[in-house]
C-alpha cells in the first residue's frame, strides 16, 4: 500500500490534497482519487462508513475490494444489482486507486 | 498499515500548504486550526442535495476556506422518499434533516434566511434580513421554482386545492390530505410534465405507491396518469411492475393519446387535455412545468430556457464567472435533475473551488447517478449513470437499468437498497444518522 496515502487518512482523513500518484503507472494523483471516490458516498455514507444492506467500504482490505470492484466489472458478482452497471467504464488503475482509498481509511 | 517511519516534514509536504492538521476527531476536522487568513470565503445559496454536499465537501477538502450556507428553513424536507410518505409508508419527520452536522463538525456558517439578491460583478449575495456578504466564489443551488404561467388555471391559489407537492412540506401533507379524504372508488389524476423537469421518475414512482395504499384501504379507486410526453423514465419496469402489483388499477395516457394538461380547475376537480377531453378527479396532482429557482434569474445564470447553462468540467456559470450552479436548477443533460446527481456535481464544484483558489486546474470531472424507484415496499427498480467531460460535453460513459423480468429477490434487494441508499445520501449530504433501516 502507498505509505502517504495510509498515513495521511489514518492521521487526517481529510481527503488528501496531496499530489503524491499511487503505485500505479497511471499515476492517479490522490486528489482526483479523492473526488472519483466521493462518489461512492452517496451510496455508502461519508468516506465510506454507513452501515446497512449497503456494505460499509471503510477500512476493508485492499486486497478484498479490488478483487470485489473488478469481478463487478467482469460479471463475475452474481449477486450484483447497480453495482455491474456503475463500474463498467471506470480503468483497472481507477478501481484500484478507489480500493486503496477506501482500504486506508480507518 | 503502515505508518512507523514517515516524518512531519514528509506528511506535511504531502498535504501540502492547506494541510495544518490534528489528529483529532474521525475526520481531523474539529481539530483543524486555522492559520492565519482564510484560504477564500464561499457563499453557498440553498440547503438541499447540492448545496448542503457543496458546504461539506469544500471544508472536507480545504477546511481553511471559509463557508456560508444561505438556507431559510431550519429543516430540509426531500422529495426523494416524499413518495413513502404519501403512500402511509413513512412519518414525514423521516425525510426531514437538519444542519447540525455542517455547523458542528465542519464550521460552515449556517445563516437561517432567504438570500434575495446577487451581484455578480460586486460579487455580493444580499440577504432578507439586510445584510450583504461578498465572496470569492458563489455556489447556488436553489432547486426549481414552479412556472406559474404554464397551465391555464393553475396559479398559486389552485396549488392549495390541487397539490402540486413537487417540493417536499407543506404541500405533500396536503396532497396526503386530499387522498386520505378521497372516498373508495374514487379517482385520483396525476398531470406530469414535458421534459425536462425535476426527478424524471418521481410520478411514477407517486402513482406507484398511491395504488399501495389504494390497494391497502381503498381497492376500488382508479389513478388516472395524464402525461405530456410519449415515454418516461423506466417506463419498462415501471409498466411491468404496475401490471404485476396493483393489475389495472393505474392508467397511464401519453402525449400522442390526448395525455398533455393545458387546463386545470382546481374548484371542480377537472382538468382538460390537449384534444378537449374533460377529465374529473376526486383528487388529483398537478405536477407543473419548472425553471430554475428565483435566486438563479437574481444571479443573472439562466437564459431563455429558464435554466442555468454551466461549463461541463466545472459547473461554473457560463454566463458570470466564480458563480456556479449545481443541482436541478443547471442544465447538466444526460444527467437527470436528481438529488444524487446534484450531491455529486457538488462534490465536483467543491473540488473545483478548492483547485482553482489554490491556482491549480480542476480535476477530472466524474459523476454518478443511481435512481431506485419503488413501486410497492418489496419492489424496487433502479437506473444507473456514470458520466464524464468528452470534447467539452457531458456524456454518459456507463449505465443503464435494472432488468425486465427479474426475480422477486432482486426486486426486493433492490428496495432494500432504495432504503439504503436514502440513509446514505441524507448521512453524506446533512450527516442525518438515525434513519430507520424498515421501509415504514
Amino acid at each position: 500500500m502507498d505509505r502517504h496515502l495510509s498515513l495521511a487518512l489514518t492521521l487526517g482523513g481529510l481527503l488528501l490534497w496531496g499530489t503524491v500518484a499511487t503505485a500505479d503507472t497511471d499515476e492517479i494523483s490522490t486528489r482526483q482519487t479523492s473526488l472519483l471516490a466521493a462518489s461512492c458516498a452517496t451510496c455508502h455514507g461519508t468516506q465510506g462508513r454507513m452501515s446497512g444492506a449497503v456494505p460499509p467500504l471503510a477500512g476493508r482490505s485492499y486486497d478484498v475490494l479490488r478483487q470485489q470492484l473488478l469481478a463487478f466489472q467482469s460479471g463475475e458478482a452474481s449477486h450484483a444489482t447497480v453495482m455491474d452497471r456503475v463500474v463498467a467504464n471506470y480503468s483497472e488503475a481507477e478501481l484500484e486507486a478507489i480500493a486503496r482509498y477506501f482500504a486506508a481509511i480507518e | 498499515m503502515k505508518q512507523g517511519n514517515i516524518t512531519r516534514r514528509e506528511l506535511l509536504k504531502f498535504l501540502g500548504a492547506a494541510g495544518a492538521v490534528s489528529a483529532a476527531g474521525s475526520l481531523g476536522i474539529a481539530g483543524c486550526s486555522r492559520n492565519g487568513a482564510p484560504a477564500g470565503r464561499v457563499i453557498v445559496i440553498g440547503g438541499g442535495f447540492g448545496g448542503a454536499t457543496a458546504a461539506k465537501y469544500i471544508k472536507l477538502f480545504n477546511p481553511d476556506i471559509q463557508v456560508a450556507l444561505i438556507e431559510p428553513a431550519e429543516r430540509f424536507y426531500t422529495c426523494p422518499f416524499s413518495n413513502l410518505y404519501l403512500g402511509g409508508l413513512r412519518d414525514m419527520q423521516l425525510i426531514g434533516h437538519g444542519y447540525e452536522e455542517l455547523k458542528q463538525r465542519y464550521q460552515v456558517e449556517v445563516i437561517h434566511t432567504l438570500a434575495e439578491d446577487v451581484d455578480g460583478s460586486a460579487k455580493t449575495v444580499r440577504l432578507a434580513d439586510g445584510r450583504v456578504l461578498g465572496y470569492d466564489k458563489l455556489v447556488l443551488s436553489p432547486g426549481i421554482d414552479i412556472r406559474w404561467d404554464a397551465l391555464e388555471g393553475y396559479d398559486q391559489a389552485a396549488a392549495e386545492i390541487a397539490p402540486h407537492a413537487w417540493k417536499a412540506g407543506p404541500q405533500t401533507k396536503l396532497l396526503r390530505d386530499r387522498l386520505e379524504a378521497m372516498e373508495d372508488g374514487g379517482t385520483f389524476i396525476l398531470s406530469a410534465p414535458a421534459n425536462p423537469f425535476r426527478c424524471p421518475p418521481g410520478p411514477y414512482e407517486r402513482v406507484s405507491l398511491i395504488a399501495h395504499y389504494f390497494k391497502q384501504h381503498k381497492p376500488k379507486s382508479k389513478i388516472l396518469l395524464l402525461d405530456a410526453k410519449d415515454a418516461f423514465s423506466k417506463q419498462g419496469l415501471f409498466m411491468e411492475g404496475w401490471k404485476a402489483v396493483y393489475g389495472d388499477m393505474i392508467e397511464w395516457v401519453g402525449l400522442s393519446d390526448d395525455g398533455r394538461v393545458v387546463r386545470v380547475d382546481a374548484q371542480a376537480g377537472e382538468v382538460e387535455t390537449e384534444f378537449g377531453t374533460l377529465h374529473k378527479a376526486d383528487a388529483m396532482n398537478i405536477v407543473p412545468p419548472q425553471k430554475a429557482g428565483f435566486i438563479a434569474v437574481r444571479a443573472g445564470v439562466i437564459d431563455t430556457t429558464g435554466w442555468a447553462p454551466v461549463k461541463p468540467q466545472t459547473f461554473e456559470s457560463k454566463m458570470v464567472s466564480d458563480i456556479y450552479v449545481v443541482g436541478d436548477a443547471s442544465v447538466a443533460a444526460p444527467m437527470p435533475k436528481s438529488g444524487f446527481c446534484a450531491n455529486n456535481q457538488a462534490k465536483v464544484v467543491a473540488a473545483a473551488i478548492v483547485a482553482d483558489l489554490d491556482g491549480r486546474e480542476p480535476l477530472e470531472a466524474r459523476w454518478t447517478n443511481t435512481c431506485y424507484s419503488l413501486i410497492s415496499p418489496d419492489y424496487g427498480i433502479s437506473v444507473a449513470g456514470v458520466y464524464g467531460v468528452e470534447d467539452g460535453h457531458i456524456v454518459e460513459t456507463a449505465g443503464g437499468l435494472s432488468p425486465l423480468g427479474a426475480p422477486a429477490d432482486f426486486r426486493q434487494r433492490e428496495a432494500r437498497y432504495a432504503v439504503n441508499w436514502y440513509n446514505a445520501i441524507c448521512q453524506d449530504t446533512w450527516g442525518t444518522s438515525d434513519l430507520p433501516l424498515a421501509l415504514g
